[in-house]
């Protein structure tokens, strides 16, 4: 039997977690996933505006 | 002693106690992280703006109110503030049957760090982060939460578990499917994402 996982039907082309199970964690090295995301989402950061700031600190 | 070298914990003693520049130390601190994650999740400036604020006010009311147990983790506790936040934003929305989620591009020009730069370096530095953008926002929405959380956020996936409702093995499973997604995108798209 075929399993159809309806959870992601936005992006067909996409892994499931339909296999997700217990020995996931055997299968994720935080190590390599926290290097991989510091690479990849280091140059993503964005700086709010520092009337943001300076009025959060106004009202505090 | 240098504000840098003051870890988070103290300087969050330290406004507890009243000097009024620990907290600014703080946000100082945090910030572009806070803003960055609440960003990503709602792509929407204005109201990312709006909430990054009340992120940082209700972190204030908190700290003052004796609501913050102190276990060294001041950013994952800001951040799952931010997420609740969030999630608060989108159930009134949903309850006014008002769709605001407009997508509206993010103003690229407004980092006072990239408006140091030459101009080159400027264009292809934004280029970049629009790319790798344009990866996160094609990840299914639970996997991009885990992903936004964990980097961002910090929190352990114990922390991402409780905050999003599920099993650890299931915040486990939704990162890795993340990382394979991510892959397998970068790859398709033949993307270099090298930061000069």
């Amino acid at each position: 039997m075929v399993k159809v996982s309806t959870l992601f039907f936005r992006v067909d082309e996409f892994d499931d977690e339909s296999y997700v199970s217990s020995d996931i964690p055997d299968l994720l090295d935080l190590k390599i996933t926290d290097h991989f995301l510091d690479n990849l989402l280091k140059p993503l950061v964005y700086d709010p505006d520092d009337k943001l700031v300076q009025n959060i600190l106004s009202k505090s | 002693m240098k504000e840098s070298l003051i870890n988070d914990q103290d300087l969050v003693q330290a406004y507890i106690k009243g000097d009024q520049s620990a907290i600014e130390t703080l946000i100082s601190r945090h910030r572009s992280k806070v803003y960055t994650y609440i960003l990503l999740t709602i792509k929407n400036q204005p109201l990312a703006e709006d909430l990054f604020q009340e992120t940082f006010i209700k972190v204030i009311q908190s700290l003052r109110a004796g609501k913050y147990r102190d276990n060294g983790r001041f950013l994952s506790w800001v951040i799952r503030i931010a997420h609740n936040l969030i999630i608060d934003h989108f159930r009134k929305e949903k309850q006014m049957n008002s769709v605001s989620n407009d997508d509206s591009e993010v103003d690229l020009f407004n980092s006072k760090k990239l408006s140091d730069d030459n101009i080159e370096e400027l264009i292809v530095n934004n280029q970049i982060k629009t790319e790798i953008r344009t990866l996160i926002n094609e990840l299914p929405d639970d996997q991009k939460e885990v992903v936004l959380l964990r980097h961002y956020g910090e929190l352990s996936f114990k922390e991402i578990a409780d905050q999003t409702d599920v099993s650890i093995n299931t915040a486990l499973g939704r990162m890795r499917y993340a990382l394979i997604n991510l892959r397998k995108l970068i790859k398709e798209k033949d993307l270099s994402l090298t930061v000069y």
